[in-house]
């Protein structure tokens, strides 16, 4: 918490300076340390290594830091006469501030409240008539000082004065003393003649003064000058009909100026108008401008409404007023937004106001004119430009619904002058009423700002908006709130939540590309006010990181690495994380991770462990050496590890025999993790590959096989096993496991077949029989077999010449296994044995019962002594060859 | 000696692993000595200890085999016959039984004798005697050759031919005189004759003997692999040692033959023929080099029964 006890303690740090001064010349790298960076990779070979957060920017404060004095002025309150005050606090920096304020009565009397403390990062509403209580009587209304250490704008300080009986409102920003000239401008505007206005002057100093008021009243025309002669923070209220222009009963005017000057120090008066008219609920601040402050003759304004308020038409209306002694030449338009998205412009009518001159524009029926529906306008600002002196314009706009009673008004500032492109403002919701945001882009490109909204527990974060040229951004509080909406990391507005805070930054390095305001509006009540507290310079970067900072994957999968940051404002407030927009990855190696440049998403390649590194560009902004905020980008690089777990499936064997052929039809599958991965989910299925093994368009499906366990979780050497066993069918399987979900890098194809087995050739000796279309390789056998049948063939037409020759049906299929003569898989069945290739039947028919035991004989001597002997039952004898 | 070194190694090793028979009597020419019977090996049927479940189907949703116990088991049935049940429990859950024969549960004996043949060649008889302790009747001869002329002697509804080599008959060629050249059945008791002619001279060679029938009568249903595999090759068949035509006796010196024949003398002896005290004198005189004695005591010793027809043909046809 800043305190006033430090106030004679400032100390600015030797060390922060030098920064300041280091980093507002030219870009600074932020890195991370990333032990596994320097590996190889360009990625990090240009780099220098630095602390990863951002220091605190030292801006705004001057020399002083955040113990710089600020004293900021309300010309007034009153508590009086149904009208109550609140006092705004709006503390847009991340410490406690104390806050010194001091009631001044009418007649300059001063009485020191108690301190109060402004929540860090929030809004309070301080009751005027608590302090009157302690003050007495007779600062019942009155001016007001309050005094606070930190940066600059750190605070922002309002006086709501309400009138709620008859729907009046008026707002006041204190303003910073010192600052300023001694001449003020403003402009009213009434519905009616019956209306009024009155005028505050007061002097913030401790010496007395004189101040000229000068009015010039339009519709009817009068002038009229009064000099009020102002003791020490003395305060006057005038009526401006009865007390300047002298018309006791008179119509006022209904639209004019006031100019005042003093013979005070700069900025030593303050002034407030207030136009109103009670009977129709209508009230109207005006506030002065000193054309000295004046920049540039950009004026624009953010958030005029267009569209009706519960069924009361709205007029938009702009007052000008020429403050110059030459005649000077007014532009405008109205940039709005369409509820169907669609961008639109309304070019007001150029305007040539004399010196002097007041002119009023309205909006709506020049809308009319064009045939724009005022409906159909979501959003809507005002841009003017005009020739002649600077400050020379003098401006007021507002919309106004037909029974007066709600009166929106649209601060019009000159952009040059603004302090930066950002905003913090407190927002709440109290009865019908719901804060409004308004970002207006005053330029001709694209601009974006990033949002954050205060909440007890937690952030709210806004994507990151992009705003079209010239358009404006609506946001509605309420809404979001009572929509649930979600932010940018699923969050949503407790239905409970009241108040907080709003801040947001331009980003993209240029300033002063947008502005902003806050509207309270009550539409029940008919009240609405305005409040616009810039920070002092946008926000900066404040930290930045890879998430994951580590994952772990396997080969082919994607893995998913977002470039985050942390943002702060200028008084080190931070953030919550975003995504970043448009990071660069690579990687230390390729080879293992390979992300995609823009995504981040990144594919396990190989095994091992890789960094993956991103880059990228964020908002620093320092308060220079000329006042103003400097540019001083951040060229981020942070790191995080990448492992890619290999997964392999192995198995002992290739091939493995069909089961029911002896030997071994069984194998171990290995699925293997490198480097070892424990405690991983495996899953194994089976499917068929393109060898059928012989057997061609069965029906059915082919049975492939089982696995003792087609799940479980690898072991402490990231290695889980299991058994296959093969089917009783020839053909190819393919065993595919996934870990995790994530395919293995590779399928093991086990060729579940008998070896060894060769396909007998055709021969003048022979016939071989019994192919079909789903069995055509019908006639493999082993060695011995192939070599014996033809033998046997020759012996038997040896023994008798000319004999029809043998006929040699199904030896086995072209894998062995077992020969489905039913083409549906079938288990059963005739050829049980017909696996290995060694059994051939032999035909019988064609061979006379006579010549039987010969051709047995010659089955004999020719390696199949134990044939089966099928003559009988089934025409064949069923040859067995020995192994 | 160079086809003398490598011949010598061949039969008289490949009697290894026979059950060695006594000598039984040896045939009609002789009473003082007794042929050695054809040998077997000491092979037990067993079923098989270990065998796989037989797949009855598939589960049509899980793929998982649905497999049954096939109980595969071997049933002696006849000893003396050699008959064997191979059993089964089938596919129908029926038992399923195939019987099989072991060719060895037969005693034979292989007597034989070769003489010259006008055209010079030799004719080789065999006489093959089924002994009444066998318990089968002779299905085939076997004979070992290492000639490219061999002429075995047909008979018109017989089979007789050349035999695949395996691994129990890889040397020499083999020959096999089928069941159909045995023509009645030999039963116990019985003897029954092979010839062949041959421009090669004897010597000795192996010879196999086989009783009972080759083949199985099917049972509707093939047996598992691992009964399958129960079945015994070519090494079950019963070998014995006789005379056979050695074409490289054809062009051997007189020195060499001597050589061979003094080598294989004590074979011959084992083999029951020739006595203990002729095996001597032969071993000495062929030492000696006297043929021309040998040759005249030669006729003399078979006539007395000293010798058998395979030791007088041996030393007559090659030393003459």
């Amino acid at each position: 918490m800043r305190r006033f006890a430090k106030f004679r303690n400032r100390v600015l740090s030797p060390p922060t300076l030098v920064l300041l001064l280091t980093l507002s010349v030219g870009s600074v790298l932020l890195l991370s340390k990333t032990p596994t960076s320097t590996s190889s990779g360009t990625a990090d070979s240009q780099v220098t290594r630095a602390e990863g957060r951002s220091t605190q920017p030292g801006c705004c404060g001057d020399e002083e830091g955040e113990q710089k004095p600020h004293l900021l002025a309300g010309s007034y309150y009153k508590v009086t006469d149904g009208f109550s005050a609140q006092l705004l606090l709006n503390n847009k920096g991340p410490a406690p501030i104390e806050v010194q304020p001091t009631l001044f009565s009418l007649n300059g009397q001063r009485f020191e409240l108690p301190i109060v403390t402004a929540e860090a990062n929030n809004h309070q509403f301080i009751d005027f008539r608590d302090w009157v209580a302690l003050a007495g009587a007779q600062f019942s209304e009155g001016s007001l000082q309050v005094l606070y250490r930190g940066k600059d704008l750190e605070l922002g300080v309002q006086i709501h004065l309400t009138n709620e009986i008859h729907s009046l409102s008026f707002e006041e920003k204190l303003t910073e003393l010192g600052k300023g000239s001694t001449r003020l401008e403003g402009v009213w505007w009434l519905p009616s003649p019956k209306g009024e206005v009155s005028l505050v002057v007061s002097n913030t100093t401790e010496s007395s003064l004189a101040t000229v008021a000068k009015i010039q009243g339009e519709s009817p025309r009068k002038h009229g000058n009064l000099t009020i002669d102002l003791a020490p923070h003395e305060t006057r209220v005038v009526d401006i009909r009865t007390g300047i222009l002298q018309r006791e009963h008179g119509a006022m005017s209904r639209f004019g100026s006031i100019s005042i000057e003093h013979n005070g120090t700069a900025g030593a008066v303050v002034a407030r108008a207030m136009a109103a008219e009670r009977n129709l609920g209508y009230s109207l601040p005006v506030q002065f401008s000193s054309p000295a402050a004046a920049k540039s003759n950009n004026l624009q304004g953010a958030g005029l409404r267009l569209a009706d308020v519960r069924a009361d038409r709205l007029s938009a209306k702009v007052v000008l007023h020429n403050a110059s002694q030459a005649e000077m030449i007014v532009t405008g338009r109205v940039p709005y937004t369409t509820t169907t998205g669609a961008a639109g412009e309304l070019h007001l009518p150029q305007e040539q106001l004399s010196a002097g001159q007041t002119e009023v524009i309205d909006v709506t029926q020049l809308l009319r004119i064009q045939g724009v529906r005022r409906n159909d306008v979501s959003s809507a600002s005002l841009e003017l430009q005009h020739t002649g002196d600077l400050g020379a314009l003098i401006t007021s706009c507002f919309s106004v619904t037909d029974s007066g009673n709600q009166v929106f008004r649209v601060p019009i500032w000159d952009v040059a002058a603004q302090r930066s492109a950002t905003g913090g403002y407190p927002w709440y919701i109290a009865g019908d009423s719901s804060t409004v945001i308004y970002i207006k882009n005053v330029t001709d490109q694209t601009q974006n700002y990033r949002m954050y909204l205060k909440l007890t527990g937690g952030d709210y974060v806004f994507p990151l908006t992009t705003v079209a040229p010239h358009q404006t951004t609506v946001i509605d509080v309420r809404k979001l709130r009572d929509t649930q909406a979600p932010d940018v990391n699923g969050r949503t507005i407790p239905r409970e939540e009241t108040r907080g805070q709003v801040q947001w930054s331009s980003t993209g390095g240029v300033d002063r590309v947008l502005i902003g305001r806050s509207e309270q509006v009550d539409l029940v009540r008919g009240i609405s006010s305005n409040y616009a507290c810039q920070n002092c310079c946008p926000n900066n970067f404040y930290d930045g990181w890879l998430t994951p900072a580590q994952s772990t994957g396997f080969q082919g999968e994607q893995l998913q690495f977002i470039a985050m940051q942390q943002d702060m404002n200028c008084y080190g407030q931070v953030y919550p994380p975003y995504q970043v927009g448009t990071p660069s990855f690579t990687s230390s190696n390729l080879s293992i991770c390979n992300p995609d440049w823009n995504t981040g998403t990144t594919t396990g390649v190989g095994p091992g462990e890789s960094s993956i590194f991103a880059s990228w560009t964020a908002d620093g902004w320092f308060f220079g050496p000329f006042g103003v905020c400097d540019y001083t980008p951040a060229d981020v690089l942070r790191d995080a590890l990448c492992s890619v777990v290999a997964v392999s499936v192995e198995s002992n064997v290739d091939t493995v025999r069909p089961s029911g052929t002896g030997g071994t039809s069984t194998a171990t599958i290995k699925v293997a993790t490198n480097p070892p991965s424990p405690n991983q989910n495996v899953q194994l299925s089976l499917s068929a590959g393109n060898s059928t093994g012989g057997h061609v368009s069965h029906s059915g499906t082919r049975p492939l096989g089982t696995l003792d366990a087609t799940q479980g979780q690898t072991n402490s050497q990231g290695i889980f096993e299991t058994t296959y066993h093969a089917p009783i069918f020839g053909g190819s399987v393919i065993v595919s496991a996934t870990l995790n979900g994530f395919p293995a890098s590779n399928t093991l194809e086990y060729l579940v077949v008998v070896p060894g087995l060769s396909e007998i050739g055709a021969s003048a000796d022979y016939s071989l029989v019994g192919q079909t279309t789903t069995h055509p390789d019908n006639h493999f056998g082993t060695q011995t077999a192939i070599t014996n049948l033809p033998l046997i063939a020759s012996d038997y037409l040896g023994q008798f010449p000319g004999a029809d020759i043998l006929r040699y049906n199904d030896l086995s299929l072209k894998w062995g296994g077992k020969f489905d003569l039913s083409n549906n898989w079938s288990a059963t069945g005739s050829h049980s044995e017909h696996r290995t290739g060694i059994n051939c039947d032999v035909f019988s028919g064609n061979v006379p019962s006579s010549r039987w035991s010969v051709l047995t004989d010659i089955f004999a001597a020719r390696h199949s002594p134990n044939f089966g002997d099928e003559t009988s039952s089934a025409n064949h004898w069923h040859l067995r060859f020995s192994q | 000696m160079i086809r003398l070194a490598l011949f010598l190694p061949l039969f008289a090793g490949s009697l290894i692993g026979f059950n060695i028979q006594k000598p039984e009597v040896g045939g009609r020419d002789h009473s003082k000595l007794r042929r050695l019977p054809v040998q077997k090996k000491d092979i037990t049927l067993t079923a098989p200890k270990t065998y796989e479940r037989r797949v009855l189907s598939y589960d049509e949703r899980t793929r998982e085999p649905i497999s049954y116990d096939p109980r595969p088991r071997v049933v002696l049935l006849d000893a003396r016959s050699g008959k064997y049940g191979l059993k089964w429990l089938g596919y129908d859950g029926k038992e399923k039984t195939v019987i099989y024969q072991r060719p060895d549960r037969i005693d034979a004996i292989v007597r034989a004798s070769v003489t010259r043949t006008p055209s010079g060649g030799f004719l080789y008889s065999y006489g093959l005697d089924n002994l009444p302790s066998s318990g089968q009747q002779l299905s085939s001869f076997g004979l070992q050759t290492f000639s490219s002329d061999v002429r075995p002697i047909k008979k018109p509804s017989g089979y007789v031919g050349a035999m695949s080599k395996n691994r129990s008959m890889s040397e020499g060629n083999w020959i096999l005189y089928g069941s159909s050249y045995f023509d009645p059945t030999i039963g116990p008791g019985k003897s029954a004759e092979a010839r062949l002619e041959s421009s090669a001279p004897p010597g000795l060679v192996e010879c196999s003997v086989t009783g009972g029938r080759f083949g199985m009568k099917g049972a509707g249903e093939h047996m598992p692999q691992e009964l399958e595999n129960v079945l015994p090759g070519y090494e079950i068949w019963p070998r014995g040692l006789t005379l056979g035509p050695h074409d490289w006796l054809k062009s051997a010196t007189t020195a060499d033959k001597v050589s061979y024949i003094k080598k294989i003398i004590p074979r011959m002896r084992e083999l029951g023929w020739l006595t203990a005290s002729k095996s001597r004198w032969y071993e000495q005189n062929l030492g000696g080099q006297n043929l021309s004695l040998i040759l005249q005591r030669v006729e003399d010793d078979f006539r007395s029964g000293e010798i058998t027809s395979e030791v007088r043909d041996l030393i007559r046809l090659n030393l003459q």
